[in-house]
């Protein structure tokens, strides 16, 4: 299951937070404080799965932006790493070349993604390819709605 | 209405907070500060649209921030009622982002989640559980289960998916629910849509990995799902269920090996194959082609560079390095390979294979190769490799090496490295290698005087350990030393030695007294023998002797003002002993003098040996000595050694106290015994961790032998059991588990008796809360309601929750009868009806024996049915066929539950459900 999903930059400022288990304020930012310094330093050619207290983060660099995954330890890494880029695929076909800036200026809509692609921790969208039209699609209903 | 208006065109928006906080390089705080408050003035406002603003610059600021918004807590129920979708969303985000279960709001949103989870708009819908799946609390979830249970048959698998995805947070808020919608979550495994049993397949896995025992009936269902999967996700959800299911019922291994090794050949996903792997690590590690076909793979993927393959893939052989050492050993250049990876996860990962690995054969080998990375790696890799060494080398008595010369050397080598930060430990292993294994003595006398005379190595903080335990070596085996003991007194006192601390140079200064003693010694014996040779030789014998004295004179003698008492005691010995020798002229003074160390060296000869940590077990209790029942006083001696020094009698006890200072006993536990609780638990873990240590009550239980005594004390004490058996002392050590007795070129090991069976882990507790256990038994119902669903006319299950066809209910309620008069049961667990209490507390027992000798379920059936003699409560169990060895295993476990029985428990529940796996399986 997820714990927690995190969005962050080279610098530690969190774009994006989302937490599928119930957390204390101070504790979540401490989190992100010790997620950013656990990934931020390492290099690309190191493995993208650190051990975190007693769950691993799964992390992906794109760019200056970390996207990091907190699961169980008994979780499957490549799956999640693959989603990972899935979630990184489907926001930039919704934001068309996404870049930090959309991510910081349309943070409500990214939740939005964020919610049709993961559910109380477990993925919603598991297929690889086709899931990026449908569900972008259904991402651009829900913005049309308005 | 004009004056929202103007509020509203002066409303900072959304794009304006962040561009402004992006503008902010220094006052940042106080920017977010003014947004703040700007945000609370805005959210009271009556205009639905400087509201939802408001909010989401507030929800921005809480994620951007960390901005407190707890305080808007109300505000955010009232965006959320707003009508509009726009809206709506804004307050729902908010709420899904800050409410937990104790918001005290919670109760203000019930309806509306209710209302628009029956929404006609579905993104509403799935909004509302979003939203659900965060904020759950059993309130909620006992509120909305029905919304949930319907929304599941939703004709738009948009929506199936995500009710049964929700499922899981409401089973484990609210238990009651699995009764309800246990049933639907499982037609969801044959649901049209992909994504609907993926989703039911994700959820049922999560109750899987939490507690597998339940869900051994789904098994047929999990196989064919994984038969015909074709998506990825959903096998490895499956693979992984499978993994669970097989460390509980070993038999499926059997049958799941092939599918498990079809996926693992043709699948391309890396993530399928390696959870397939995992599975196989997991559960089928008897089935040696799955296992090959494993180790194959992994050997392919480990070469193909990749990072993270590579991770995995030690990862994998890790948890097949206890079962099948051949698959590491056929990947050990890759394995070495990894330890310069660069990459301290994956170094660590390697180290850890290599370490288990070593074998009596290759430990050099590997040694060696280890401290060549120690020395080009960080410092803090290198102590993890170091400290690696040091555990697997001294592990179970030296083990491992047959070598000790080699190993002692090896021990030095450790002590210089660099950055290096074990040398108690170092020291410590010199210590007990120079007390058990004789024959290598020499070494390591001859390797502590190396460490001795380097001066470099004095002023390493982190050396300290290994230098005491050299100075203490040196002084105990000084006739063994290999120049003579002069060049070892010059080391003991060279300048240097200040920067020790104290407790370390007292231990150097009983080492000068040693060695200067066994120096005169030798001194007075040459002299004798050479009585009538030349005496221009004796007169050079003479000068040394009187060069020793100065040197130690003019280097301890300002000690004597030492702050420290220890050191300055010792440095008062050693100068009042050479007082003699202040004028070697007066020759009846030296002579006396010579006579007081004689009567020393003689004292310093015997020898001193290792002490099982039980020997105070085996003192038997004197007549008369009344011990206090109240031992909490006890609690900060608590220690967790394994050898003490037992220095055999009085004489050198100062020697002893700082030897045990240094090593032996950890710092005093600072937990304040005061407390009644606190110490009685402190009390408790002390006797459970050294209860050998506890005076018995049948003294008949002591049949191990007594400690090593010297002879005279052992005659004093009169101890049972003779000498005999305790032949340390003779220098016959006790080998007794050793396993390489035989084995001619490795010195002796000096064991003790019972070193090995040291009061000990104990099997790890169940630390499982009341929830899990309703859950668990919740699922057992559920099942097993499945099961008898043929005789449920109507199905009782989703029309009315609370509804037990009656032929169970009266079932339950005579056991729950029987069960009042035993056991009491709090019927007031706020569970309802009678015979949902029960089921905790059934659960829980079933639970608890089961972690103790885990009988599979048959068995548990088996047993009640001999006991009972009775079918009434077994009625399924026609459906199955015990096996053969079910039959063998059912004997031996009938002993083991009498215990329970005789124990005056009620009889544990058996399942009472039908039982598909044998026929599954067979």
């Amino acid at each position: 299951m997820i714990r927690f999903i995190l969005l962050q930059n080279r610098q530690g400022k969190t774009r994006l937070a989302k937490y599928y288990i119930p957390l204390e304020d101070s504790e979540k930012h401490k989190l992100e404080y010790e997620v950013h310094r656990l990934v931020v330093n390492r290099d690309p050619k190191f493995t993208n799965f650190v051990e975190f207290r007693t769950h691993k983060v799964i992390y992906r660099r794109y760019a200056g932006l970390f996207f990091s995954m907190c699961v169980d330890i008994t979780d499957n890494e490549l799956a999640y790493l693959e989603s990972i880029h899935l979630f990184v695929e489907i926001l930039d076909h919704f934001f068309s070349n996404v870049c930090e800036l959309d991510l910081v200026f349309n943070f409500h809509k990214v939740y939005l993604i964020l919610d049709e692609f993961i559910l109380a921790g477990e993925l919603q969208e598991t297929s690889k390819k086709v899931s990026t039209c449908k569900l972008c699609l259904k991402g651009r209903s829900i913005f049309l709605c308005q | 209405m004009a004056s929202t208006m103007m509020e509203s065109l002066f409303q900072r928006t959304m794009d304006d907070l962040v561009k402004g906080l992006r503008l902010q390089m220094i006052g940042e705080s106080r920017y977010l500060a003014k947004a703040l408050e700007e945000v609370r003035k805005e959210i009271k406002s009556t205009d639905p649209i400087i509201k939802v603003t408001a909010l989401q610059k507030l929800t921005y600021l809480q994620m951007a921030s960390g901005a407190d918004m707890s305080w808007a807590s109300f505000h955010i129920v009232e965006v959320m009622t707003l009508t509009k979708f726009s809206h709506k969303k804004v307050g729902y985000l908010a709420a899904s982002q800050s409410f937990h279960e104790g918001t005290d709001v919670l109760v203000l949103t019930t309806n509306l989640l209710r209302k628009d989870m029956g929404s006609k708009n579905e993104y509403e819908i799935s909004m509302a559980i979003e939203c659900l799946s965060r904020i759950l609390n059993p309130d909620l979830a006992a509120a909305l289960t029905s919304e949930v249970f319907t929304l599941m048959a939703s004709s738009r698998s948009f929506i199936r998916k995500k009710a049964t995805l929700v499922l899981l947070r409401v089973f484990l808020r609210y238990p009651e629910a699995i009764r309800v919608a246990f049933k639907r979550l499982l037609e969801k495994m044959d649901d049209a849509d992909p994504q609907v049993v993926c989703a039911a397949v994700s959820v049922l896995c999560e109750l899987t990995l939490k507690d597998p025992r339940a869900y051994l009936n789904l098994a047929p269902d999990f196989y064919r799902l994984l038969e015909k999967s074709s998506n990825n996700w959903l096998s490895i959800k499956l693979v992984k269920i499978f993994g669970a299911l097989t460390q509980i019922e070993p038999r499926l291994g059997r049958k799941i090996a092939g599918p498990l090794c079809d996926h693992m050949r043709k699948t391309n996903a890396k993530s399928l194959l390696f959870e397939c792997i995992r599975t196989v690590t997991l559960g089928l590690l008897d089935h040696e082609g799955a296992v090959k076909l494993c180790v194959e793979k992994l050997r392919e993927n480990m070469g193909l560079g990749d990072p993270n393959l590579k991770y995995l893939g030690l990862k994998a052989l890790a948890a097949l390095m206890d079962s099948h050492p051949w698959a590491l050993t056929e990947s050990k250049e890759v394995i070495i390979k990894c330890l310069s990876d660069g990459d301290i996860i994956i170094q660590r990962r390697a180290l850890v294979l290599i370490m288990g690995m070593v074998s009596e054969n290759n430990v050099e080998e590997t040694v060696q190769v280890l401290l060549r990375y120690a020395q080009s790696a960080d410092a803090s890799f290198c102590n993890e490799l170091v400290s690696s060494i040091l555990q697997t080398c001294s592990r179970a008595r030296y083990e491992l090496v047959s070598d000790f010369g080699w190993y002692v050397s090896v021990l030095a080598d450790i002590a210089r490295i660099p950055h290096g930060e074990h040398g108690d430990e170092v020291g410590r292993q010199l210590v007990d290698i120079a007390l058990r294994v004789e024959s290598v003595r020499t070494d390591v006398v001859k390797a502590s005087r190396g460490l001795l005379l380097d001066p470099a190595l004095l002023g390493r903080p982190a050396l300290q350990g290994v230098l005491c335990a050299a100075a203490w070596i040196v002084g105990e085996f000084i006739e063994r030393a290999p120049l003579g003991p002069f060049e070892i007194l010059e080391a003991l006192l060279q300048p240097r030695t200040r920067l020790l601390p104290f407790s370390v140079h007292a231990v150097y200064l009983q080492g000068v007294l040693k060695v200067f003693v066994s120096y005169a010694n030798q001194h007075t014996s040459l002299k004798k023998t050479e009585q009538e040779s030349t005496t221009s030789h004796a007169a050079m014998k003479g000068g040394s002797l009187r060069a020793a004295v100065e040197l130690i004179k003019a280097n301890v003698a300002p000690l004597v003002n030492s702050v420290d008492m220890e050191v300055q005691e010792r440095a008062c010995n050693v100068l009042g002993l050479l007082q003699p020798f202040e004028d070697f002229n007066d020759a009846d003074q030296v002579q006396a003098g010579f006579g007081t160390l004689a009567a020393l060296s003689e004292v310093f000869s015997l020898e001193l040996g290792p002490v099982s940590v039980h020997a105070q077990g085996r003192v038997q209790l004197p007549d008369g000595l009344s011990t206090e029942d109240n031992l909490d006083a006890l609690g900060p001696m608590d220690s967790s050694d394994d050898v003490l020094l037992h220095t055999g009698d009085v004489r050198s006890s100062t020697t002893y106290r700082e030897w045990e200072a240094e090593f032996n006993f950890q710092a005093p536990s600072k937990e304040d015994p005061s407390g009644v609780n606190s110490s009685a638990a402190l009390l408790q873990q002390h006797r459970h961790r050294h209860e050998s240590f506890y005076l018995p009550s049948d003294t008949a239980s002591l049949d191990y032998p007594p400690p090593q005594l010297t002879p005279s004390a052992a005659t004093a004490e009169a101890a049972p059991q003779s000498l005999t058996e305790s032949s340390i002392f003779n220098g016959n050590p006790l080998v007794r588990s050793m396993p390489r007795q035989a084995k001619a070129r490795r010195p002796v090991v000096v064991a003790l008796d019972d070193e090995d069976d040291l009061p000990g882990v104990s099997a790890p507790v169940s630390k499982k809360g009341l929830k899990d256990e309703l859950v668990f038994s919740a699922i057992r119902k559920a099942l097993s309601a499945d099961g008898n669903k043929d005789h449920d006319a109507a199905d009782g299950l989703e029309i009315s929750p609370l509804g037990e066809p009656s032929s169970r209910k009266s079932r339950h309620s005579r056991r729950s009868a029987k069960n009042k008069e035993k056991t009491s049961v709090g019927v007031g667990v706020g569970l309802g009806n009678e015979d949902v209490s029960q089921v905790p507390e059934v659960g829980k027992k079933e639970h608890r024996r089961s972690r103790h000798h885990r009988p599979s379920r048959h068995e548990i059936l088996v047993v009640k049915t001999n006991k009972d003699g009775s079918s009434s409560e077994n009625e399924n169990e026609g459906t199955f066929e015990l096996s053969e060895k079910t039959h063998k295993t059912k004997q031996k476990h009938r002993s083991s539950h009498r215990h329970s029985q005789r124990s005056g428990k009620s009889p544990v529940s058996a399942p009472q459900n039908t039982d598909p796996i044998p026929d599954f399986l067979l």
